[in-house]
């Protein structure tokens, strides 16, 4: 397994809880999200994004709405249901959980090797 | 100079190039085609024209006129290809109903390592009819990419030949079945598949590139020559006239044949005669009913083609043809001219009147059986008058 593929397989477990992130922040658009994603560099390509919206909105987790824009074709502006809520929360315990660990094994490490 | 188009997505008009247009539309239909396999793929896949909708409407907004193939390529590549998107947390989320992230994670890591893994795997060759490159249905240059080949041409010759040679019907049926049932390799993603060459995001890109050009070039030689539909006898009375060019030189072919024979062999068989260009060109009537049908088919294929095909294309379908006729003819005329093929047993008839002295007239029927080196010859007389001066006898 070589580095890319370790980065992008830490990006892709990261993806949905970022994304529920943004939208929890704001009701956001897709290219919205995507900018943000990209600042993140959590995306490689735009594309990956649209499934997983679909499988979120289809799990009750978002909803959407369709604005008229006035620069560019219409959008769909994406919100956090109740349900959405719900699993962020969990999702953010265990980010809570999984940072935690990574810190102390990295802080062990750090003082090993001082 | 390129010609433009304008498309309409969702409202808004865009100039783009013919060339980008189609590489556009290659790309849409199969993300169309990609997503439809998974529950809200419609949707996904209409998500994604939105997005490049919007990156379309934005280079309009920057001045851009036109929207050219370099300007679509780039768009094409920021969006990614199906295969990039694939959302491999799907499957998973039966397994994982408890929701905590580690599940998920773990899950989702397994998932996509076996996905990572089929895509660097030398996808296997599936058997698919080659749309870009066919003659009827597209099935020998299938089954040509199928073992690994490329040009179809020379197997299309021997499939001819092979039929020809043994019997037209069971070939011919065969190729219909398989051109019912075998699928046409109608995306980038399939026509990879059928070259067994690695599905990936690079490899879909490449290939949708090389069909664009493809297709580009046959356009540009189609426009050249102008005449698809429009001169429809013109082209059926050149056709005719190659087809009975065709037919001369093989007369003349087979005749040559015919004189080694007599030359080289001196025993000429009962049906040869003594003008041997009309020996052997009746000896190919006597097989009047392949010919017949051979030339039908020729014909129809020739019309087909001028029809609905370029004419760069028809013109290697003539010759291809011209090839089988070749074949068919010398077959016939060897078949007659040199009868001591030692694996195939001919039969020859021929019937003479003879008057007996008492003048009755018998028909004798002669058949010689050749069989390698043995001939049997086997005589029947059958009386067809009675004799004429019976009373003369009596009295």
């Amino acid at each position: 397994m070589n580095i890319e593929n370790a980065k992008s397989q830490m990006r892709k477990g990261m993806l949905e809880y970022c994304i529920l992130l943004i939208v929890h922040r704001a009701p956001a658009y897709a290219s919205d999200i995507i900018r943000q994603l990209e600042e993140a560099e959590l995306i490689v390509v735009e594309g990956t994004l649209y499934p997983l919206l679909t499988r979120l909105k289809n799990d009750g987790l978002l909803a959407y709405e369709w604005q008229e824009s006035s620069y560019g074709p219409p959008r769909k502006y994406y919100r956090l249901t109740a349900d959405g809520e719900e699993f962020l929360n969990a999702l953010d315990d265990a980010w809570t959980a999984l940072d935690k660990t990574v810190n102390i094994l990295r802080k062990t490490n750090t003082q090993n090797e001082n | 100079m390129k010609k433009t188009i304008n498309i309409n997505l969702f409202g808004t008009l865009y100039t783009i190039d013919e060339d980008a247009c189609k590489l556009l539309e290659e790309y849409l239909d199969s993300i169309k085609l990609y997503f439809s396999r998974q529950e809200g793929g419609e949707e996904i896949a209409d998500d994604i024209e939105h997005r490049v909708a919007e990156l379309l409407w934005e280079k309009k907004e920057q001045g851009v006129e036109s929207i050219d193939l370099m300007t679509v390529k780039t768009i094409l590549k920021q969006i990614g290809n199906p295969e990039e998107m694939g959302d491999s947390t799907a499957n998973e989320d039966a397994a994982s109903t408890d929701g905590t992230a580690k599940n998920n994670v773990a899950a989702d890591d397994e998932a996509s390592q076996e996905a990572k893994k089929a895509q660097t795997k030398p996808t296997t060759r599936k058997f698919f009819r080659d749309p870009k490159d066919k003659v009827l249905g597209g099935v020998i240059s299938g089954i040509t990419q199928y073992f690994g080949g490329s040009d179809p041409l020379p197997w299309r010759i021997i499939f001819i030949f092979v039929s020809i040679f043994l019997h037209v019907a069971p070939f011919f049926i065969i190729y219909i079945v398989l051109w019912a049932l075998v699928p046409e390799a109608k995306t980038a993603e399939d026509r990879l598949r059928m070259k067994g060459k690695t599905v990936n995001p690079d490899t879909i890109q490449e290939q949708v590139l090389a069909d664009q050009e493809k297709s580009a070039s046959a356009e540009t030689s189609n426009s050249s020559n102008g005449c698809a539909k429009g001169c429809f006898i013109a082209t059926a009375l050149v056709a005719a006239i190659v087809i009975c060019g065709m037919f001369f030189v093989t007369s003349i072919w087979t005749s040559m044949l015919g004189i080694f024979q007599n030359q080289g062999f001196g025993n000429s068989s009962i049906t040869m005669h003594d003008v041997p260009i009309f020996g052997v060109f009746t000896n190919v009537i006597h097989n009047l009913r392949i010919f017949v049908a051979i030339v039908a088919v020729a014909i129809l294929v020739a019309l087909y083609f001028i029809l609905f095909h370029t004419s760069k294309k028809s013109v290697k379908i003539m010759l291809l043809i011209a090839v089988c006729f070749l074949a068919l003819l010398a077959f016939v005329s060897i078949k007659h001219n040199f009868p001591k093929f030692p694996w195939i047993n001919y039969t020859y008839t021929h019937t003479s009147n003879i008057t007996r002295p008492d003048g009755s007239i018998c028909e004798v029927r002669y058949k010689e059986i050749v069989n390698g080196n043995d001939t049997i010859i086997q005589a029947d007389t059958i009386m067809i008058s009675e004799p004429l001066q019976t009373d003369d006898f009596a009295e």
